[in-house]
């Protein structure tokens, strides 16, 4: 059992070291000669934003108000309106935007992109076209990672911003609707007095990491297809777990450090 | 005349497949092929030429540099030079031909983007590829992929060309295409060192041609 156990946290601590060696990698790349086919770099980063952020708003703004709608009502519904109309600011900001929103939009794009990601890669990988860009003087680490760290990483905080905004502007419709606040400019107040600098702050600590984290975890996975194909899908499924359960590890982790 | 590849006592096992204490030397210029049954093993020698795999002894020198001591930085420089075409060819699934050709002049940025469009274009027409170019690679037969591939390592006109087992997935029209584009990369003074197990096509594409009959040594 202790073995075992042992072997497991060893095997963990492993891998973590390779997403850090990546993410170090891609960094680098950055620095390393930063005019070298930056104009075809570029496009391919807008492409990855495009389609892990852009594709993905409408799908963030119906989640976040959703979201918002619940924990509202319930609000609402068990407590007193007076008590209810003073804390509800406050709930919005811890609940909402310190730890829902990154955590949230952290997990869709673990499901829009990060499997899909992982796949791409598997597949490319398995090709041999990883190989092929070596061959043609081109560095993966700039043409195909990069794009996919700076997208995934962007994708997150832009949509942790717009899900906090569509959360906020849901919550205010409901307040009305459940009679809680009477104007808009009450709600602010509360809101503004409630939400901290450093709310905002770490809510955006979060998100940096869980993009950062998403983008190793399943760029880690892609690249680790070989010749075996059937490889790819259990590839993809591992980035998913994996990525979710670093999230909420290290969303855990700021929480605890910054109570 | 100078060397441009330099094979020297090299060896290499991976898996089933290797190559024991083989020296080569390709001059300037010059096209040659090495001949066999055993593709694999060939396929490992051509792959150490290209900085894709270190031998686990010997050494190889390309364009003179020494590859087995090479980093990576060297190598993506080197390759620059140095083109490669693999069996299946690598070509992005996900781009179109033509984007696939012009990706290593566009990343490279030596010619401004008019430029790019007009030489990838002459190399598809020149292929007969115009009419496909703008289908994604991962929709077209393997062939024209492969023969694409061979176009997008021409792009940069390197000054060393590398083929693994040229005569894989072509048929006849395929290989009129690769004739046509080892012509003129020996009117050009291209080093080609090609690894092959049809004697008869890697004579077409090549000066002199090596026979290896049992297992690499």
């Amino acid at each position: 059992m202790l073995r075992a156990s042992g072997r497991w946290l060893l095997a963990e601590i492993r891998r973590l070291v390779s997403y850090s060696a990546l993410t170090v990698l891609v960094a680098a790349s950055l620095l390393r000669r930063p005019t070298e086919g930056h104009g075809i770099v570029r496009t391919q980063i807008a492409r990855q934003v495009v389609f892990s952020a852009w594709d993905a708003v409408p799908m963030v703004v119906f989640i976040a108000g959703l979201l918002s709608v619940s924990l509202v009502a319930l609000a609402a519904t068990f407590m007193p309106s007076l008590e209810a109309t003073s804390v509800l600011g406050r709930v919005v900001a811890l609940v909402l935007v310190r730890e829902l929103a990154p955590l949230m939009t952290a997990i869709l794009v673990i499901l829009r992109s990060s499997g899909a990601v992982a796949v791409e890669l598997g597949y490319m990988s398995w090709r041999g076209e990883i190989e092929a860009l070596e061959t043609l003087g081109i560095d993966p680490i700039k043409f195909v990672l990069l794009p996919r760290f700076v997208g995934l990483t962007a994708a997150t905080v832009g949509m942790n911003l717009l899900f906090c905004a569509a959360a906020v502007g849901a919550g205010l419709l409901t307040a009305q609707t459940f009679g809680i606040t009477s104007s808009l400019s009450v709600f602010r107040h509360n809101l503004g007095t409630m939400l901290l600098p450093s709310d905002v702050v770490i809510a955006f600590v979060k998100s940096l990491l869980f993009g950062g984290v998403v983008a190793a975890v399943s760029c880690y996975h892609g690249l680790s297809v070989r010749d075996d194909l059937t490889e790819v899908p259990r590839r993809a499924s591992r980035a998913l777990v994996e990525a979710l359960s670093w999230c909420t590890v290290i969303g855990v982790a700021i929480t605890l450090i910054t109570l | 005349m100078n060397a441009s590849i330099e094979i020297d006592a090299l060896s290499i096992q991976r898996g089933s497949a290797g190559v024991h204490d083989v020296s080569l030397r390709v001059n300037e210029g010059e096209a040659v092929a090495v001949v066999g049954d055993d593709q694999p093993s060939l396929t490992l020698l051509v792959r150490c030429c290209g900085g894709l795999l270190r031998p686990d002894r010997g050494r190889v020198r390309v364009a003179g540099i020494d590859l087995s001591t090479a980093d990576r930085r060297t190598l993506l420089d080197l390759r620059r030079t140095v083109g490669y075409v693999s069996i299946h060819g690598g070509l992005l699934a996900n781009m179109s031909l033509r984007d696939n050709v012009e990706l290593p002049l566009r990343y490279h940025g030596h010619l401004p983007p008019a430029a790019i469009a007009e030489r990838a274009a002459g190399l598809l027409h020149d292929a007969g590829l115009s009419a496909r170019a703008d289908e994604r690679a991962c929709t077209l037969p393997a062939e024209i992929q492969k023969c694409a591939a061979y176009l997008r390592a021409v792009a940069l006109e390197p000054r060393v060309l590398l083929v693994e087992d040229p005569s894989a997935l072509l048929h006849p029209r395929g290989r009129t295409i690769v004739r046509d584009i080892h012509r003129q990369l020996r009117a050009r003074g291209v080093t080609v060192l090609v690894t092959d197990d049809d004697e008869d096509f890697a004579a077409e594409l090549t000066d002199r041609q090596l026979t290896v009959e049992e297992g690499v040594r």
